[in-house]
């Protein structure tokens, strides 16, 4: 007969010992394969944010250029409360000398924040504040005039009159989302998407049209982005367009980057640190939780093993007696270790399959920071499986080198 | 001249314990033939036991030699390691207790020591079955060993010693948890095997009835081995 079937048949006959010492090995296998998935599954998220944060902050670094060749105009001081600016402006500065081309724009302010609430883009009070920008996809590809991190659903579509695009801070402050709709003033809007805050932190963007027609300003805008041909013609431009509207206030975007470029810049570093922090944290839990369920694994076989062994030394005996080597001792109850893993690392397969995401939450408990989402994979499969093979093997390794040195004639005394 | 089948020479066995040395065997010389059924009396902790496992290479003598088979091979030179060769092919165990693999039906419990030996699960089936149908086991060969009664399990075991055709067959105390009936068929049995089969069976006991089946009696008290014994004599000689 073969070690092998006499190995299973002698875990068969104590079948409730063996199952209950493989459904905790399985849990191990699971908590394990579940610490695998969920910290791959961080990493990626992580990289995949990282990248994110990388792209716009590279791409800041190349609008620098454009914001020095660029101002902006307002009726008078302050974006929020100088005068509207009339629609023909845009046409006469757009034909002045080193004017390379002139974005109509409104921004208004809608709201008050409740007290104790975040606070709106730049500090203001608003709930949210409104810009209209011209839907033109030329445009929009040159100078930047809607957000680029969509983080839900699209950006908004040329000549898109019934869409809004929303910041991903107004969606917790609103709770709304993509395909809700946004009210502005009695107006309802289909929120299309989401992008993530940056320095428009509570801010909505709609077409310029839309934007006339629902906050009464027909025929006007509140600000113009004048872009320059060159950045030494800016301040040509500055002088010729506070010459001709006497009130007007003209403020280069060099001013604006320099105050809100270090927050730009501060932000996405806080959030990189808090992406690689949150990603440690999770490496390292999860590396204990790989060290922890795999001590377990071999101390519970090793227990089995151990006890089995004292509990069977008659048997060893008599298989001494019937002329088994120590060797063939050995083997026999490596292969029940070996067993019992490998039953274990099957169930615990079983179990990782349908809890997984659970058990990877629970254990890593991934930051709000990274969206994780858990998939087991092959690989992931094959190291459980390893995992439960290998604490078989060397937790029945000293048990069963003991079974073989027991002395054949001390055994057949043990009642 | 027929050579012995086993022979020791000067055997002893000093076991320590707790710093205190104790003489379990002294000076023993036996001469064993084929066929013949020796039945080993003596009182407990006369030594019966420790000869016995000396005698199936299970443990080492102090001094003293074993000379086993009809090559007259040393086995006490054999090294411990190697010594499993030597019980697997040439020696053959009963136990008072049986010592069945309570996880194996009776058929696998015979093909057991076969293992090492027969290569072929063939074989090995077919001369289990032969061996159980020769103790009248045939009908309970698929059963378990608590499925058995005592006196069936000890057939069991008897077909299992006899599993590799050794030269020598060692039985301790095997009626020991028999009832008398049981018993004497045992020991018929071994008696049989013994006169019919021309196996070498060593006999340990203290039941002088059980005894008087085997060919040859030999008494042991503390550790050294003689032909008679004065107790025993006596208990013979006051039994009804």
């Amino acid at each position: 007969m073969l070690t092998l079937k006499r190995a299973f048949k002698n875990l068969w006959r104590r079948r409730f010992r063996t199952l209950l010492v493989s459904l905790v090995l399985a849990l191990c296998v699971a908590v394990f394969i579940s610490t695998i998935v969920g910290v791959d599954a961080s990493e990626a998220a992580a990289t995949d944010m990282m990248e994110q944060y990388r792209a716009a902050a590279e791409a800041a670094v190349e609008e620098t250029e454009l914001w020095m060749r660029a101002m902006i105009v307002t009726g008078g001081a302050g974006p929020f409360s100088s005068p509207p600016i009339d629609e023909d402006v845009v046409d006469e500065v757009s034909s002045m000398d080193n004017v390379e081309a002139v974005v109509p724009m409104i921004m208004k302010g809608i709201g008050q924040r409740e007290q104790g609430s975040s606070e709106g883009s730049f500090g203001s009070n608003f709930e949210y504040i409104v810009h209209g920008v011209p839907l033109d996809r030329a445009l929009d590809e040159q100078y930047h005039t809607l957000p680029v991190n969509i983080v839900d659903g699209r950006n908004l579509e040329e000549g898109e009159d019934d869409a809004i695009l929303i910041s991903e801070e107004l969606t917790d402050y609103f709770e709304t989302g993509v395909g809700d709709m946004f009210d502005i003033d009695g107006t309802e809007l289909e929120v299309v998407g989401v992008y993530s805050s940056g320095i428009w932190q509570t801010d909505v963007f709609i077409s310029l049209s839309t934007a006339q027609d629902v906050l009464s300003m027909e025929g006007q805008v509140s600000m113009l982005a004048v872009y320059a041909e060159s950045t030494s013609a800016l301040g040509d431009v500055a002088d010729e367009i506070d010459s001709e509207y006497p009130g007007s206030m003209a403020i280069p975007l060099s001013y604006v980057q320099s105050q809100f470029g270090d927050v730009i810049q501060q932000q996405q570093e806080e959030m990189l640190e808090e992406v690689s922090n949150s990603l440690h944290t999770i490496q390292n839990l999860g590396l204990r939780t790989i060290l922890v369920s795999g001590i377990i694994g071999v101390l519970l076989i090793f227990g089995l093993m151990f006890y089995t062994v004292r509990e069977r030394t008659k048997e060893i005996g008599t298989l001494k007696a019937l002329g088994f080597s120590n060797p063939d001792i050995m083997k026999q109850f490596m292969y029940e270790g070996l067993y019992i893993g490998l039953i274990g690392g099957v169930i615990g397969l079983a179990v990782a399959s349908v809890a997984a995401s659970l058990f990877s939450s629970w254990l890593l408990n991934p930051s709000e920071t990274l969206d994780v989402s858990v998939g087991i994979t092959l690989g992931s499969m094959l190291l459980g499986l390893g995992l439960a093979v290998i604490s078989g093997a060397l937790g029945s390794l000293y048990p069963a080198w003991r079974a073989s040195r027991i002395s054949p004639m001390e055994a057949l005394r043990r009642e | 001249m027929a050579k012995p089948i086993l022979k020791t020479i000067g055997l002893s066995k000093t076991f320590e314990t707790n710093g205190n040395k104790v003489q379990a065997l002294s000076r023993v010389n036996l001469e064993v033939m084929r066929g013949d059924f020796l039945a080993i009396m003596g009182p407990s902790g006369s030594g019966k036991t420790t000869l016995l496992t000396l005698l199936g290479c299970l443990d080492k003598p102090t001094t003293g030699r074993i000379l086993l088979g009809s090559k007259a091979l040393n086995v006490t030179a054999i090294p411990e390691a190697a010594l499993y060769r030597i019980r697997r092919k040439n020696v053959g165990f009963i136990f008072q207790n049986f010592n069945l693999l309570s996880s194996l039906t009776a058929l696998e419990n015979v093909e057991l020591p076969m293992e090492g030996l027969i290569k072929s699960a063939k074989r090995r089936r077919k001369r289990a079955r032969v061996l159980l149908r020769m103790l009248e086991m045939s009908h309970r060969e698929k059963h378990k060993p608590p499925q058995l009664s005592a006196g069936e399990q000890q057939r069991v075991a008897i077909a299992r010693a006899l599993a590799n055709g050794p030269a020598l067959i060692l039985a301790d105390e095997p009626t020991g948890n028999l009832d008398w009936e049981t018993s004497v068929s045992i020991v018929n049995m071994l008696r049989k095997l013994a006169t019919e089969q021309k196996r070498t069976i060593i006999m340990v006991t203290h039941d002088p009835h059980m005894s008087s089946f085997a060919s040859r009696k030999l008494f042991i008290r503390d550790g050294k081995l003689r032909d008679e014994d004065p107790v025993y004599d006596d208990a013979r000689r006051f039994s009804p």
